[in-house]
């Protein structure tokens, strides 16, 4: 009996039940460990930092920080703060992207200072720009908030030197939200695609883990309309995820709170993760490379490597 | 091997059909020897004869049994392919009809839903109309400008929907459609993971009350995209939230309970 149910689903599902998405070919991405090749803080000023840059520092790349699930107020929040600038000096970033709860709690406007303009006043001044989404901690009026950046929208997107950035709001993904993402990702010519939102697709959490609901809508979308990388967080670890289906998933939920040993050692998604400390990305984009160093609260380098861009 | 030579020349005899089922004497010891095993010859003997007429070799029980099983058997086999054929693909289709009935609503469904989003739409109106009276909120506005617009609309919307109770938005009649569209969405896995998820969160201990804020300090479970996809849209400015057990409908800017149902999670 089970022999001819199996026989008939296969015959079913192979030939009508199969969606036809087309998929691009699958492009393997290398990612390169680049412990042999230390770079110095080429283009910034002389500056003594705890651990060597590796990203290349080239004078005309577009580089970013990536962090998430900041907003706690706490003074591990302001640590992590203080490493980022520090590090800003070698590596002089003009965007920070954050992957939502960016205020937690309370979001009154000494909230709003205490738990973000406070901790991030030096980068502030020196021109950083924050592009935020939102978390579930987040209150949607956040959009309005101009340090944010988000033009009184939930979701959006902002190019940078020829990368496109979508800030999406994971919390509330519904039927409106999913068809502004295709149609922008269908419409875009930009070479990079990077989206970044909250609730992980993939993630080796133990407390929250990857959220397969998230992962059904939005990663098939992904493979379609060639998304690059994607980051985000919810998860209070950092977690580089092995390649899936070509596109680079980070989880970087570990720069204000931290669930300490939470990564499932035994996950088969985990390419490198850090759960003992926060930590932060720092990402610098030269043509089809993606270079990226993540940083711990006290200065340390977790995970470095580079991604390809998906052709 | 032994030599028939040996035994005092007793010879071998074969079991043969003749000597069957009859308790023919056999002075012979070498013959004793065959009777525990005349079984098994019995067998033998109905194989070598299988192309005698059926009548001759199936007056034994055990023959009988036999053939019975074998029918048996290929009655079985023919259900299993023959059977299964049309079967399986007509209830797959029944399958396909059912939930193609569920997600289609009757003309009396598609009234009771299209009254819900009347009833949310008039809520924007009002919301709007109060709206208008406050300074305009910036696309990019400092923190204090934000907080004076949360509380001046939230403030103005309550007072002018004083009174307002639960049951204006989601009525009675639309919270049975609704609960319903998630119960045919939420089936088995799904509505088990939709529970737990659910029962995780920290804001399954908010008070639910129309016309109250929705606790700023708590936590908002996302809400699965399946389930956004099952339920009526809502203008902009409203978002479903679950809270518990409870559907409620938030508004966007003030963060207010509009109105909420129970026992919405199948």
């Amino acid at each position: 009996m089970k022999r001819h149910l199996l026989i008939y689903l296969a015959l079913i599902t192979t030939t009508s039940l199969m969606p036809s998405v087309s998929v691009r070919p699958q492009v393997s991405k290398k990612l390169v460990a680049s412990k042999n090749v230390p770079v110095p803080a080429a283009a910034g000023p002389r500056v003594t930092l705890p651990s060597p840059l590796r990203l290349p520092v080239e004078k005309n790349s577009l580089k970013i920080a990536v962090f998430g699930d900041t907003g706690s107020g706490k003074p591990e929040q302001y640590e992590v703060a203080r490493m980022m600038n520090t590090y800003q000096i070698a590596f002089p970033f003009d965007a920070v992207i954050m992957v939502g709860d960016n205020i937690y709690g309370s979001n009154k406007a000494t909230d709003m200072k205490a738990k973000f303009e406070d901790p991030y006043t030096s980068l502030e001044s020196k021109g950083v720009k924050f592009y935020a989404c939102l978390g579930n901690h987040d209150s949607s009026n956040e959009r309005f908030y101009e340090l944010f950046n988000m033009k009184g929208e939930e979701y959006y997107k902002f190019d940078k030197n020829g990368i496109s950035f979508y800030a999406l709001n994971s919390t509330y993904m519904d039927k409106r939200q999913l068809d502004w993402i295709a149609t922008k990702l269908a419409a875009d010519t930009n070479k990079w695609k990077i989206a970044f939102f909250h609730h992980p697709p993939f993630s080796s959490g133990r407390f929250h883990g990857s959220d397969k609901k998230m992962r059904e809508v939005l990663h098939p979308m992904f493979i379609r309309y060639g998304v690059d990388v994607v980051f985000t967080g919810h998860d209070h670890i950092y977690e580089r995820i092995k390649p899936q289906d070509g596109i680079q998933y980070f989880v970087t939920g570990s720069g204000g709170q931290l669930r300490k040993g939470n990564v499932n050692k035994s996950s088969p998604l985990t390419a490198a993760y850090f759960d003992t400390d926060l930590a932060f990305m720092l990402v610098e984009f030269v043509k089809d490379q993606m270079y990226f160093q993540t940083i711990s609260r006290t200065g340390q380098t977790v995970d470095s490597g580079v991604v390809s861009r998906r052709d | 091997m032994i030599n028939p030579a040996l035994v005092g020349g007793a010879t071998m005899r074969s079991v043969s059909g003749p000597h069957l089922g009859r308790r023919k004497p056999c002075n012979d010891w070498l013959e004793l020897c065959f009777v525990p095993v005349r079984l098994q010859d019995h067998i033998r003997f109905v194989r070598a004869r299988k192309d005698e007429p059926v009548e001759n070799h199936r007056s034994s029980p055990l023959v009988k049994a036999r053939y019975l099983r074998k029918a048996l058997l290929t009655e079985v086999f023919l259900m299993k392919t023959v059977g299964f054929c049309y079967i399986f693909p007509i209830i797959l289709m029944f399958l396909a009809v059912s939930v193609t009935a569920q997600n289609a609503f009757t003309p009396q469904q598609k009234t009771v839903i299209s009254g819900f989003e009347d009833h949310a739409k008039d809520y924007i109106k009002l919301r709007e109309r109060i709206d208008n009276t406050l300074p305009n909120l910036p696309k990019k506005a400092t923190k204090e400008q934000i907080q004076a617009h949360h509380d001046a609309l939230l403030k103005g919307v309550q007072h002018e929907r004083f009174g307002a109770k639960q049951g204006d938005i989601f009525t009675p009649e639309a919270s049975v459609v609704i609960r319903q569209m998630i119960k045919d969405e939420f089936k088995g896995r799904d509505r088990a993971d939709l529970r737990k998820r659910v029962f995780e969160g920290e804001d399954t201990k908010v008070r639910v009350k129309v016309n109250v804020e929705y606790p700023e300090s708590k936590e908002v479970m996302d809400m699965p995209p399946q389930l956004l996809l099952t339920l009526p849209q809502l203008p902009k400015q409203l978002k479903y939230r679950l809270v518990g057990t409870y559907l409620l409908l938030v508004d966007r800017e003030n963060e207010m309970i509009v109105d909420y149902m129970t026992n919405a999670l199948p």
